[in-house]
Order: structure tokens, then sequence, then C-alpha cells
């Protein structure tokens, strides 16, 4: 599942040796800030997911048994820290609409201009329809396409089976394509 | 052959779903049910390249989106200063805990001392050497004294020594309930000059002498002499110079009054070994006298069944 270097390495930094937490942190924060950033969809605090999963994984790197690929495994911790932020954030936004419809006066949330701008740039649609998935099915779509995990990988990142996978890919698709039909 | 059979069993809908997954995700047998439908049915190949192209564009798509941005260069320095932050407050969260358990420990140990300290038994036997300020015989010849030969070897241990803490009740007694009518007298704790302190001990600056627990005096099987009545040793301390006598009467019942021996050779003062001889049980009033000086006290007189 690990290569040696990998074992040493997380062996290393179990005990402590800065250096190679070090190695870690910069091996993997690209992985780590990706997944972020494809599950929160905002840099700056794709920064600080990101941050938070790297610390939690080197608080309990004793936790890892070496069953899963370590990136599995880190996606995990990733996974959960987004999952955090995204239940604060959707509570947060509740909040505001609250406050909207009793004052009125808020402006409405919208993303960063240059965000929509890119957007609609790339794929306006496209992303219409990723963002129109339930959470379960935007992120078995955003692990498959973008991270490219395989099947098995997800259902282990997101705790689920292979079968449960296979069935919200499946119907993500035809949602998908449904909507991106002329 | 097989490939033929799959043919047949493969639905639309089940290509499809297949399809979806993307051909690389699929187990061997079902990438060879999927190509065997996809050979004869132009439908599901046409279907198969839409899903191609989405499946590519969505990867696309994504890919461009974003990479276009990059996580903080500063991130590595951020997580270093948060792992030492965490690890920190571990070590201070650890350190505080054992204080505070070290502190809990010493505060328990304390307690328990205390208490034991507190309800420890009061010892049976003398502890310690006693400083006589007389001149005495050898202990072996203290129960060869005249009157003193009823009291056995109860003599010994109070003649060789030392202040008389009295006994704690025997196991086996079964004492009589101190009637509220008869005022015991409880020690005072006034200890005689040159003594260890001990709670058992009563006096008046003058006389002192060593007083049962709760005011109640055991006499044990051996102790009552042939006609009855009833001996114990009793110790006695003098701050006056002269012989001490002994008398006492009971007071809630007639009775012969109490007898004592006293015997010589303890000087003129301190320490005065004696034995009472109480009549009867019941309860009784001593008075030790010497020259003008008198300690009194009342105690309560029961014979036990044990030793």
């Amino acid at each position: 599942m690990m290569t040696v270097d990998t074992m040493q390495l997380l062996s290393r930094c179990q005990q402590g040796d800065s250096l190679a937490i070090e190695a870690l942190v910069r091996s993997y924060t690209p992985l780590v800030y990706r997944l972020a950033l494809s599950i929160l969809d905002d840099p700056a605090e794709a920064d600080e997911a990101a941050q938070d999963a790297l610390v939690a994984a080197l608080s309990k790197l004793d936790s890892f048994r070496g069953q899963a690929k370590f990136t599995t495994w880190l996606y995990t911790i990733t996974l959960n820290v987004c999952r955090g932020r995204l239940r604060k954030r959707h509570a947060q936004a509740r909040l505001v609409g609250v406050l909207q419809s009793l004052f009125r006066f808020f402006d409405p949330i919208e993303p960063p201009p240059e965000q929509t701008t890119l957007r609609q740039e790339q794929d306006a649609a496209l992303w219409q329809a990723i963002n129109a998935l339930d959470d379960h099915r935007r992120e078995a779509v955003i692990l498959r396409y973008y991270h490219e995990l395989t099947l098995p990988e997800i259902g282990q990142v997101l705790g689920v089976s292979e079968r449960t996978i296979r069935t919200w890919l499946h119907t993500a698709h035809e949602q998908m394509r449904r909507m991106l039909e002329p | 052959m097989s490939s033929t059979k799959v043919e047949h069993t493969l639905s639309h809908e089940q290509a499809c779903y297949y399809l979806h997954l993307g051909q690389d995700q699929l187990a061997a047998t079902e990438q060879v049910e999927l190509d065997s439908h996809l050979a004869n049915c132009p439908d599901c190949r046409r279907y198969a390249g839409e899903v191609a192209a989405l499946q590519t564009r969505l990867a696309e798509a994504m890919r461009l989106y974003y990479k276009t941005y990059q996580p903080s260069p500063d991130i590595n320095r951020q997580v270093q200063a948060r792992l030492r932050r965490k690890i920190r407050s571990r070590q201070l969260w650890r350190l505080t805990n054992s204080v505070m358990a070290a502190a809990v420990l010493l505060i328990l140990v304390v307690a328990l001392g205390w208490l034991a300290w507190r309800i420890r038994p009061l010892p049976n036997t003398p502890v310690a050497n006693i400083t006589l300020t007389a001149p005495v015989p050898a202990a072996d010849d203290w129960s060869a004294l005249p009157g003193l030969a009823i009291f056995g070897d109860q003599v010994g241990p109070l003649l060789t020594g030392t202040p008389p803490p009295r006994p704690s009740p025997a196991p086996t007694a079964t004492p009589n309930p101190i009637p509220a009518s008869c005022p015991v007298t409880l020690p005072n704790g006034n200890t005689p000059p040159g003594e260890q302190p001990s709670p058992t001990y009563h006096g008046n600056g003058l006389l002192w002498t060593a007083l049962w627990p709760d005011g109640l005096v055991l006499i044990p099987p051996q102790m009552v002499q042939p006609d009855g009545t009833l001996s114990m040793k009793w110790g006695w301390w003098r701050g006056v110079n002269g012989p001490l006598t002994i008398t006492g009467r009971r007071l809630d019942a007639p009775a012969s009054p109490l007898d004592a021996v006293i015997p010589d050779g303890y000087g003129d003062t301190g320490f005065q070994a004696g034995g009472l001889i109480f009549p009867t049980e019941g309860c009784w009033e001593v008075t030790g006298q010497v020259g003008d000086s008198t300690l009194t006290f009342v105690t309560w007189v029961v014979k036990t069944s044990g030793n």
C-alpha cells in the first residue's frame, strides 16, 4: 500500500522530526489544497482548510494503520475538515438569508466577480450542472474527474461502498446530462 | 462463446450504467459484457460517445478552473507553527494534569493520615519507660510485695514502667451501658510532669492518674478475687510530697467502702503504683489524697467475660 519512503517519512514525523514534517507538508500540500478548493470553491478558505487538515493529520498520525493508501487517508481527513466548514458556511448563509428577509438591505450573496467571469468563460452551464448536484454526488464527481480516484478509493474516502459510488456517479451523470441538453 | 452469452443478458439500462462508471473502472467481465453489447447496439454506442464527451468535459473544466489557484507559499510555515503550539499546549496540559494529580494525592495522603491519627486505637500496653523519681525495686519483686499478690501478673507491667494509658475494651467484653445516673469522669488530658502526653491522663496540677476510656472499668475474670471483690491496678503521680491514700464509695447502691493497696518504695513524690479493690460492680467515686491535695473521679465498674 505504501512505499518505503512514505513509511519512513511518516515514522520520522511521528517521532517529531521537524525536517520530516516539513517534507511531508511540502509533498502533500498541493493535493490537500486542491481537494479543499474543489469542495469549498473558495481559495482563501481552502488555504485554511488545508492547514487544518495537515495539522489534524500530523496530530493523529499514530491512528494511521497503513491499511489504505496514505493519500486516501489524507483525503478522508481533508474532506471531513471541508464538510465541517461547509456546514458552518450553510448555517451562516441561512442566518444571512433570514436577516435579508427581515431587513432587505443586505446585498445578495454572489460569488466574487472574477470567479463568475472565469466560469462564464469556461463553461457556465457545466458548472451550474455540477453545483446543482447534492453534496455526496458532487464530491464523488470531483474525486473521480478532478482528483482521478478509482471507485474503490472514492468509496474509502467518502465512507460508503463501491456500489453506492457507482449509483451516485450514474445518477449524477444522468442529472448533468439532462441539464446540459440543448 | 461467453461473449455471445452475455450479449443477450446485458440490457440497455445496464450498458448505460456501465458507461457512466468509465470504462477503466469496470471489472474484466463487465468490460466484456459492455463491449459485446456496444458492438451490436448503435444507440448505446452513440450514448457512449455522449457520456465520454461529458466525462472529458468535466475533467477538463475542473482542471482548468482549479489550476488557477495555488496554495499559499506560507502554508508550510503556518502548519509548523500550529503544530508547535499544539505540542506546547499538550505538554502544558499534561504538566498541569500531573501537578493537579500530585496535589490531589498529597491532600488525600494528608487527609488519610490525619484521619488515621484521629481514630487510632489507644495503646493497650505501656509504650515507654517511665522516669521514676524514687528508687523502686526490680520488676520481678513487685508481686511479692505485701498486699499486691492479689494482682498477680497484672502488677508487673504497671510497676515496670510507664505511663499507663488505659486499655481499650476487650473484644469479648460485654459491658453494661453506663446509666445516666452515674456521672463518670472523663480524662481531662492533664499530663503528669515528665510523661508523654496522652488523652487518658487526668489530673489537677498536684495529683494525676490515668482513667479508663469512657469512664468504664472492665474487670477480667482473673481479677475477680475468691471473695468476689474486683481488683484493678491503678497508677498515680504525686506533685506534692507525702504518702498517697485512696478512699472510695459506691454512689448508686449501698456497698462496703473501696479498699486499696499502696506499696511502699516509691518515695515521697512522683509515680506511685497502686491497686483498687472494688467490693462490687457499679458506680464508684474514688479519691486519692496526698496531704491536703485530693483528686477525685467517678467510674463505672463492670465484670467482663473475656480477658
